[in-house]
């Protein structure tokens, strides 16, 4: 311990340590030689001899160093300085060097941030294991969402449960001083913010009081970050009233600034209890057709996953029978999944994207890696005299490679800061780039300690596997042939050269093919033919004013027409049409057919959408036969379709389907008056599905979707249609407004994201290995100028020259293609299921993988080559 | 002309020290011979060992460091009768218990390593 104190201290002393060593060297040499004169030696002698006795100074210095402090320490502090030093005399490789690795462990950290945010961490409460979620299986569906009476009937299972919350949310706009502001509102059970634990910043958070009757109490919570962007961070909020949908609620609280809430990655503005629904919604709380309500629940202590899993299968018959008989999808069976990391609306659907871009990632780096491993062979040899010298004048071999590992990790850790701003900026816009098209469920995902902790990692790891070949390598040294400046680029160092190349180019191909595919997919699902043309189409989503969206209201006349006239007159709508619900925005209808006079297994579903007159025309559907809908076609009038081929094919095979009729949608007797072209209805990879288009003047709707074709800028359009909705529609609102494009786009997201992604990496991988390649040619064309100015002196021709060099690296790139091609094909598997009507072995992909490849190549050892050619002998022969 | 002075150099017949057992041989010097400096230990050294020992002087600093470090001596900047400056080194109270404790268990090691050499001829 003393001793561990002394050499503590001596850390700090060092230069009088160093010093006082200094000293008793000296005065021990001096008693020495004056020992030895006293023998009788001459003064130059008894010098000489002293030396001699005493051994090597610089040794002994060295041994004595080592005795006296934490060496490891305070050498470290030396080969700090030292590698800066060092490496502050090449500024070209380290910003090449760094470059490498800011790009390798940017795209890393940048692509860890998502997977930590949205796989990795569990929701900040106590015991997060504990805490499931409630999912009901049919025989071919999985539902995660539930009517309020199925949330009460588990919210009875005592023996399973310790607290159970349900949840739903929606866009709403809060009005604050007559400004309309979108937020994002969550309907909430009572227990909601003692489920997590939550801490109010101000006032009080819900209770299970505000819950229990309907109505009873209109009360909200605001965010932290609602409450500081809407009301400045006013403390007299509390108990003010706000109007959010119109609805008059007032603020009881404000929750803590870190609250996160059901998921980790989602985040609102205002909670609401649940008793407050049919405010927020067209129907009221207890509506046993509508399902609605996530659930998430805490396991009781003494129970199990496995037990309380099977305990809830058990009782789900009899949580089914005290349903009300009219409900939505009857018959579940209910089960329960982890949600320790939070509700699950968005890690099962981006697991597997993820992965695959992790494994992307981690490619790069190796490629990152294996240019630096080359980088840093060449400056070995480059230094091959500093380490003759260094080792001859005593450094131990051990402190050598020491050296040259602090400054390969000087080099990756400086790298790595790089990268941290890199990913920073890469993360950011990755979620800007997919939260474009899912604006009601934006994804929230930022970088934290983990994150740090990882690109730490990913520095050291880097500096190892690039740098430890290396160093090794130099810390053998030869110092005699090295003093002589002798080169050492030993044949072996020259093999390991040319396999990290060919381990780049392996790389690349792997990624570039991957890239393809993705690329591939995308341009097929930008070029899907959805059955309608979406360029210049502006959709409008329409909903009534709250207060008071009661069943009672529904059945008043929707008053749109005026809008629609008003908005077909302006100058740059080529036309315009009402529809209910717009197609690809998520909305979804569907009823069950039955057809007069068909019998035999025929009967099926279709999907219902009601369309007004003109729909059709202006979302160019082409109507195959028969008439659109006119104004003739009114409440009160005979029901009419228009039916698509898909649905005329599946009922009437063969036959005019005009004329005929069908039930749907508890309207009998429709008769159908056209057939129209097949669409897409919901996505835009959906099967093709029969599709029934009811009138929209004889929907029982208070919502409406209309659809703009326009000449004119999407920004104007919109400004002038919220206008006329305004003015012509006032117990309307218009709830958004995008374009169809964007529309498509965001339900394309992911895919637009991997494709992105990949053909970043790819291009990342390729430019990586054709720095490398580069690299090679550069130097070894340094290395053998004289050579070079041999041949050309004898009369070698430039292309002689170049062809030197360019089957040297053609040989490289078919042994990178040979090994990587077989490997990309193999990884492709994994692709599969993301890919879009693209084979694994898409022949187009491998083309233009080894195009790239091979031009990249060719033309990355062309560039230094040509400075071959122009050698000039005379010189070249001077050289040294 | 004088007789040549013997200085260390290599020769077969020489024993290299052998690992911890300086540290042994310094306190022990230390010891008997009162405060000394580095050069006055060496000498010493190579005197009683009959220049069997193999030792350059300078590898005597680090086992002086080290002792110095673990509190067994104290070393002090003095004179020598030749009025020239060294560090004199003096075994402490803990030395004195670490070179018992210490030729103990050496007495009992080489013992040992006698008796089974001994023993297997």
């Amino acid at each position: 311990m003393r001793r561990f104190l002394a050499k503590f201290a001596n850390l700090f002393r060092g230069q009088r340590a160093e010093d006082e060593m200094a000293r008793e060297i000296a005065a021990h040499l001096a008693l020495i030689e004056e020992d030895y004169q006293r023998r009788g030696m001459t003064p130059e002698e008894a010098r000489v001899a002293a030396r001699r006795a005493y051994g090597g100074v610089e040794q002994s210095k060295e041994l004595h160093r080592d005795e006296r402090s934490f060496l490891w320490l305070e050498q470290a502090w030396q080969d700090v300085r030292h590698a800066y030093r060092s490496l502050s005399k090449s500024p070209r490789f380290v910003a090449v060097a760094m470059l490498s690795l800011a790009f390798g462990i940017g795209v890393n950290t940048a692509i860890f941030t998502l997977v930590n945010g949205i796989l990795l961490k569990k929701l900040p409460v106590p015991d997060p294991d504990r805490i499931v979620q409630v999912n009901a299986h049919y025989k071919d569906f999985d539902n995660s969402v539930f009517n309020f009476p199925a949330f009460r009937e588990l919210r009875r299972q005592r023996g399973i449960f310790a607290n159970i919350i349900g949840f739903s949310s929606r866009i709403a706009v809060l009005a604050v001083d007559g400004d309309p502001h979108a937020i994002g509102l969550e309907l909430v059970t009572g227990s909601y913010f003692s489920f997590f634990d939550a801490r109010p910043e101000l006032g009080r958070l819900l209770d299970e009081e505000d819950d229990r009757v309907e109505r009873a109490h209109p009360v909200c919570v605001l965010s932290y970050q609602a409450w500081q962007t809407h009301f400045g961070g006013d403390p007299q909020v509390l108990g003010r009233k706000i109007y959010i949908d119109g609805v008059p609620l007032q603020v009881v609280g404000v929750v803590a600034a870190e609250f996160v809430g059901a998921e980790l990655q989602r985040r609102f503005d205002v909670w609401v209890p649940t008793s407050l629904t049919a405010d927020f919604s067209h129907n009221p709380r207890e509506t046993p057709i509508w399902i609605w309500l996530s659930i998430m629940a805490r396991l009781k202590p003494s129970v199990s996953f496995a037990e309380a899993r099977a305990r809830l299968e058990s009782v789900s018959p009899a949580i089914e029978a005290a349903l009300p008989r009219e409900r939505a999808n009857p018959g579940a069976l209910y089960q329960l999944l982890d949600a320790s990391k939070g509700f699950d609306s968005w890690r099962s659907t981006l697991h597997d994207p993820l992965f695959i871009l992790m494994g992307a990632v981690a490619l790069v780096l190796l490629v990152a890696c294996a240019n630096l491993a080359n980088l840093l062979l060449a400056r070995m040899n480059e230094r091959h005299r500093e380490f003759a010298i260094k080792l001859s004048i005593g450094i131990g071999r051990w402190r050598l490679l020491r050296q040259l590992l602090v400054e390969n990790f000087a080099l990756a850790l400086s790298g790595g800061v790089l990268a941290i701003i890199l990913s920073h900026l890469l993360t950011r816009f990755l979620l800007d780039l997919f939260n474009a098209g899912n604006r009601h469920q934006s994804l929230h995902v930022a970088p934290d300690a983990g994150v740090l902790l990882f690109t730490f990692s990913a520095c050291i790891l880097t500096s190892l596997i690039a740098g430890l070949y290396p160093a090794w390598q130099a810390s053998r040294t030869d110092p005699g042939p090295g003093l002589k400046g002798a080169s050492l680029d030993g044949s072996r160092r020259s093999v390991v050269r040319r396999t990290l190349i060919v381990v780049q180019v392996t790389l690349a191909v792997v990624l570039v093919f991957g890239a393809s595919l993705f690329a591939h997919s995308l341009r097929k699902l930008k070029v899907i033919n959805l059955g309608y043309d979406i360029d210049h189409v502006i959709t409008v989503s329409i909903g009534e004013r709250g207060p008071g969206k009661v069943a009672e209201q529904v059945t008043a006349p929707p008053p749109l027409g005026d809008v629609l006239a008003r908005v077909r007159q302006l100058s740059n709508v080529e036309s315009a049409a009402l529809s209910e619900p717009g197609v690809l925005s998520g909305g979804y209808m569907a009823s069950d057919i039955t057809t007069k006079g068909i019998t035999g297994g025929a009967q099926t579903g279709a999907g219902i959408l009601f369309a007004g007159p003109g729909y059709l025309p202006t979302m160019r559907i082409p109507l195959l036969r028969g008439r659109d809908f006119s104004t003739a076609d009114r409440r009160g009038s005979q029901p009419v379709a228009i039916i698509n081929q898909r649905f005329a094919s599946h009922f009437w095979p063969g036959q005019d389907p005009i004329g005929k009729y069908f039930d749907a949608y508890g309207v009998q007797d429709i008769e159908i008056i056209g057939v129209a072209g097949n669409s897409k209805y919901q996505n835009v990879r959906e099967e093709t599905k029969p599709i029934a288009y009811l009138d929209f003047d004889q929907m029982p709707g208070s919502e409406a979707t209309l659809s703009i074709r326009s000449r004119g800028a999407f920004a104007g359009i919109e400004r002038e249609v919220r206008q006329i909705v305004k003015s012509a529609a006032p117990e309307y609102q218009v709830s958004s407004i995008s374009t169809m494009t964007m529309l498509r786009d965001g339900l394309i997201a992911q895919d637009r994201l991997l494709a992105f992604l990949s053909t970043l990496f790819g291009v990342l991988g390729a430019a990586l290995a054709l720095v490398g390649i580069y690299g090679l040619i550069s130097y070894s064309i340094t290395r053998r100028t004289r050579e070079i100015g041999i041949r050309i002196s004898v009369g070698a021709q430039p292309i002689d020259v170049l062809w030197l060099f360019l089957r040297e690296i053609m040989l490289l790139l078919t042994a990178g293609i040979l090994i990587g091609l077989p490997l990309a094909l193999m990884a492709a598997h994994f692709l599969q299921k993301m890919l879009y009507e693209v084979s694994t072995y898409d022949p187009v992909g491998i083309g233009g993988t080894l195009g790239v490849i091979v031009a990249g190549g060719l033309f990355a050892s062309y560039m230094p080559g040509r400075r071959a050619t122009k050698i000039d002998p005379v010189q070249a022969l001077r050289y040294d | 002309m004088q007789r040549l002075t013997r200085v260390p150099s290599e020769g077969s017949d020489r024993i290299a020290v052998l690992q911890g057992t300086l540290d042994l041989i310094v306190l022990r010097t230390l010891q008997s011979m009162g405060p000394q400096h580095a050069y006055a230990i060496a000498t010493r050294l190579q005197q009683v060992s009959e220049d069997l020992l193999q030792l350059n002087q300078g590898t005597l600093y680090p086992a002086l460091v080290r002792l110095e470090q673990q509190g067994r001596i104290r070393g002090t900047w003095g004179k020598t009768e030749s009025n020239r400056e060294a560090k004199f080194y003096a075994i402490t109270k803990p030395g004195e218990k670490a070179l018992a404790e210490e030729t103990r268990r050496w007495r009992q090691m080489s013992g040992l390593v006698e008796k089974l050499l001994s023993e297997g001829a």
